[in-house]
C-alpha cells in the first residue's frame, strides 16, 4: 500500500496495483446492450424504408456508381426525419477565367 | 448560383444524417424498393468547370477580340472603352471589363450578342460610304 494526499490534506491508502478503476460489463449487461443495439438497428431500418418509401425515383440520380438524393427528395423526408440545419456559411470564390464557384457548409442533424 | 448550393448542401446534409449515402442503385433497389430516375454528369470542382467553360467560351472570346479590334479600327484604347462601356453597370456597382479574358460565361454571350449589332451597322455605314 502507498500513501496520496487528497484535496483536503487528508492522507488515504491505495492499493499497489491500480489499473483501472473501471468494472467489466457483466454477461447480462451484454446482452442488454445487444438487444438494444438490434432493436435500434431494426426501428432506424424501418425508418429509412418509411423516408426513402416517401421519395420519386426522379429524386435519386447516378453520379458515379454510387446514388444520390436531389433537393426536394431531401425536402421530402424531413417531416420523417426530423432534419435540422444550423450554422449556414457561404463562401463564393470566382477566379481568373471567371468560373463563379459557391461553397456552403453548415451543421445538419437528425 | 447560391440557390442551387444551398439546395445542394441540404441535398447532402440530409442524405448523410439519414445514412442513405454512398449507396449503389442496386442497394437502394434491394432494400429500399426504390429505383434510380437517372443519371447526370457533373462538372466536377473549379478546374473541370473552367475547362468546359473555356472550351465553349474560348471561340466566342476570340471572336469578341476581332470585333473590338474592327469596331476600334486597332485602337487599342477605344477597344477597351467599348468593352468598359457595355460590361460597366454604375448602378450596381460593377467596373467595366477591360478585356474579353476576363468576362464571365454570360458575359461573354451577352458582349457578343451587342458587338455583333454594332458590326452590323458599322458594315452598314461601310458600305454606304464606298
Amino acid at each position: 500500500m502507498t500513501e496520496t494526499d487528497t484535496h483536503d490534506g487528508a492522507i488515504v491508502k491505495l492499493p499497489e496495483s491500480v489499473t483501472s478503476l473501471a468494472q467489466p460489463a457483466s454477461i447480462a449487461e451484454i446482452e442488454l446492450m445487444v438487444r438494444r443495439a438490434e432493436f435500434m438497428g431494426e426501428k432506424l431500418d424501418q425508418l429509412r424504408k418509411i423516408a426513402v418509401a416517401r421519395t420519386f425515383p426522379s429524386d435519386w440520380i447516378l453520379f458515379g456508381k454510387e446514388v444520390y438524393l436531389e433537393a426536394n427528395g431531401a425536402f421530402r423526408l424531413h417531416p420523417i426525419i426530423g432534419f435540422s440545419l444550423t450554422n449556414v456559411q457561404k463562401q463564393v470564390e470566382v477566379d481568373d477565367g471567371g468560373v463563379v464557384m459557391v461553397t456552403m457548409t453548415g451543421d445538419a442533424s437528425s | 448560383m447560391e440557390s442551387a448550393a444551398y439546395k445542394g448542401l441540404v441535398a447532402r446534409a440530409t442524405q448523410l444524417v439519414a445514412g442513405l449515402s454512398g449507396i449503389t442503385p442496386e442497394e437502394l433497389r434491394d432494400r429500399y424498393g426504390m429505383t434510380v430516375g437517372g443519371s447526370v454528369q457533373f462538372k466536377t470542382g473549379a478546374a473541370d468547370a473552367r475547362k468546359a467553360d473555356q472550351a465553349t467560351a474560348g471561340n466566342e472570346r476570340a471572336d469578341i477580340e476581332r470585333l473590338l479590334v474592327k469596331l476600334s479600327d486597332g485602337d487599342a484604347k477605344f477597344a477597351e472603352e467599348i468593352l468598359v462601356k457595355l460590361t460597366e453597370n454604375p448602378s450596381k456597382g460593377w467596373a467595366g471589363k477591360k478585356r474579353a479574358s476576363e468576362l464571365t460565361e454570360n458575359g461573354v454571350k451577352f458582349v457578343l450578342r451587342e458587338l455583333l449589332k454594332r458590326e452590323a451597322e458599322f458594315d452598314s455605314v461601310e458600305s454606304t460610304k464606298n
